[in-house]
């Protein structure tokens, strides 16, 4: 369209002559190179012409440099002279052509190409692979701690996997690629010691091929789960900043071709102060008195402040307040604090992987209607202790998971959930005969697909059931086994199951 | 093993540093060179710059003048010695060739 053409070739920058004869097969279709990012390449389409291309590395030249150096412009000159026009200058790389395609190549020495690719290549390729290598060492590293911490929020959660994954494919991938660069250099040294030419790259194995097609799945998997998650507007945000800095560079330097200079240069310098103006502004706002702490009636409530736009979404009305005092009013401070979290926004509640109910609250319908819905949670998993809020209610709680495990991980998760109410290993090891289990429900409570009910070692039942639906699990804890009267059964079905 | 830097020479740093024993500019050099040896060793234009800047950096020829956008250049004693040391070596494989393969 507009005839520009975007397409990723997989040729390393270090193999210039193949880079070269490619450029000129896509001339001779009438496609003129206009960018190279990586192995990313614009074509602007043109007449067909037989045209001579040369690329060659000006390790001297910046990044930085808006445009060309002295010793750059009087290269270019002394090419110039010989009929070479320049094609693309993007930071050390320089794409000239020639009409003529029977001149004197641009660099005849093999040796010295050598020296400019690998001096290159420490200022660029190297350094910036290892970066991308440390990050995704970093990022498997943080997944595996993630899943020790907590296996079930890891496998609930939809891009921890594939994060884990993503970085395991990319360490491998730039581990891959810098071993094969400086295998290539190690052999184009010896080979310049015999030839006076550039050694050609390895051609590309399948293994490479799939590693890269791997990662690029695993990115894009990533993304998708990101997109759809509580972390969407986040995700969001940093794409429009790209594409604005992108957008507003590429109207600023629309005419600075004339310097020779492509728009990757300045385009770089306002990514790079883009993003990190956003990142400064998006940690300024959310580290900036993003706790409220209130004192009601001699109790401390803490909620962290997530509506921005409506910052009276954020206060608990007065009616909220009271309920508050009368569930936990005696409870310490830190207490207090570790247990009221409010998510301010209905896509957060939307989008909860887990949480815990008092059920009294549930009735609370003033802020039920407003909000969508109001409950209490410690981080997503963590069971917490209703004792003392239940004695101060004076009525029985219902505390309850709800898991939403990614499809492949059903079973899992499921495993999991009925796992974590088996005994410790001391329990187990006093009482050999003891095994407490769930058992499958004869009636399946709320029309779920299944459900089990957990037996103690004597073969009561206990007040905890799992309950499966097709895409969530629910871990039930009831006061008492026996409380599940009908009326319960609806009521729970209001709040929980057809909610 | 690596070629050390300017121990030895290659034919083209040879072939320049034969033309700037007297005055001239790059683009005078590519034209002798291949004047000089029927066509058979070419000196593209970047890699006689870079050449260049690299002789020039090591004090072996040193900058002249600027006529337009031409830069001249000369070779310095420096230059020369190693020249000489070149044209020596390069005679001493001759002699040996001749001495031991053809058996003279």
């Amino acid at each position: 369209m507009f005839g520009i053409k975007y397409r990723y070739e997989n040729i390393e920058f270090y193999d210039c002559r193949k880079i070269e004869s490619h450029l000129e097969k896509m001339a001779a279709k009438g496609w003129m190179i206009k960018r190279i990012s990586g192995k990313f390449y614009k074509y602007k389409k043109v007449q067909p012409q037989q045209l001579k291309f040369a690329v060659t590395y000006a390790p001297k030249v910046s990044a930085y440099d808006l445009l060309p150096t002295m010793t750059q412009a009087n290269y270019l000159e002394m090419c110039e002279e010989y009929g070479w026009q320049v094609a693309i200058l993007h930071n050390q790389l320089q794409v000239l052509y020639n009409p003529d395609v029977n001149t004197v190549e641009i660099e005849t020495d093999g040796a010295n190409m050598l020296d400019n690719i690998h001096t290159t290549a420490k200022k660029t390729f190297i350094p910036r692979t290892a970066i991308n290598l440390f990050l995704s060492v970093n990022l498997v590293v943080m997944m595996i701690l993630l899943f020790i911490a907590s296996p079930l929020e890891f496998i609930c959660t939809p891009f921890y996997f594939p994060g884990l994954l993503l970085g395991c494919v990319g360490a491998v991938n730039n581990t891959v690629e810098l071993i094969r660069y400086f295998k290539w250099y190690k052999n184009a040294v010896v080979y310049r010691s015999t030839a006076d030419s550039l050694l050609p790259a390895e051609k590309n194995g399948m293994i490479n091929n799939t590693l890269k097609t791997l990662f690029v799945v695993t990115a894009l998997w990533v993304s998708a789960t990101v997109l759809s998650g509580i972390y969407r507007k986040v995700f969001i945000g940093i794409i429009t900043v790209i594409l604005l800095t992108t957008a507003v560079s590429e109207f600023l330097i629309r005419d600075s071709k004339e310097m020779g200079k492509s728009a990757g240069d300045v385009k770089f310098t306002s990514w790079f102060f883009g993003m990190l103006v956003f990142f400064i502004g998006y940690y300024g706002v959310m580290t900036m008195d993003s706790t409220v702490v209130e004192k009601v009636d001699g109790a401390y409530v803490s909620y962290p402040k997530m509506n921005w736009a409506d910052p009276a979404m954020n206060r608990f009305t007065d009616e909220e307040k009271a309920y508050i005092v009368k569930m936990y009013g005696d409870l310490d401070v830190d207490r207090i604090r570790h247990l009221i979290w409010f998510p301010a926004e209905y896509e957060d509640v939307e989008n909860r992987y887990s949480y815990i109910f008092p059920l009294e609250l549930a009735d609370y319908n003033p802020y039920v209607k407003e909000r969508g819905e109001f409950f209490y949670r410690d981080n997503n998993y963590a069971v917490v202790d209703y004792t003392d809020a239940k004695q101060k209610a004076g009525g029985y709680t219902l505390q309850y998971s709800i898991y939403y495990p990614q499809p492949h991980f059903y079973q899992l998760v499921l495993y999991a959930v009925k796992r974590t109410e088996v005994p410790n290993a001391f329990y187990i090891n006093k009482h050999p005969e003891a095994g407490f289990k769930f058992e499958e429900t004869d009636e399946t409570p709320w029309n779920a697909d299944r459900a089990y009910q957990l037996f103690d070692y004597k073969g009561y039942k206990t007040g905890v059931f799992v309950i499966c639906d097709k895409d969530r699990i629910i871990k039930l804890q009831l006061d008492n086994p026996d409380m599940l009267t009908d009326k319960d059964k609806v009521k729970i079905a209001d709040k929980l199951i057809v909610s | 093993m690596p070629r050390e830097k300017f121990q030895t020479l290659t034919e083209q740093m040879f072939y320049i540093l034969i033309c700037l024993q007297n005055e001239c500019c790059g683009i005078d050099i590519m034209e002798m060179v291949k004047k000089m040896t029927d066509g058979r060793v070419n000196v593209g234009p970047g890699t006689l710059y870079n050449l260049l800047e690299q002789f020039n950096d090591e004090q072996i020829i040193r900058f002249t003048k600027t006529i337009g956008k031409k830069r001249s250049y000369i070779l310095t004693d420096k230059g020369r010695q190693l020249l000489e040391k070149e044209y020596n070596r390069l005679l001493q494989l001759t002699n040996d060739y001749q001495k031991y393969a053809k058996g003279e």
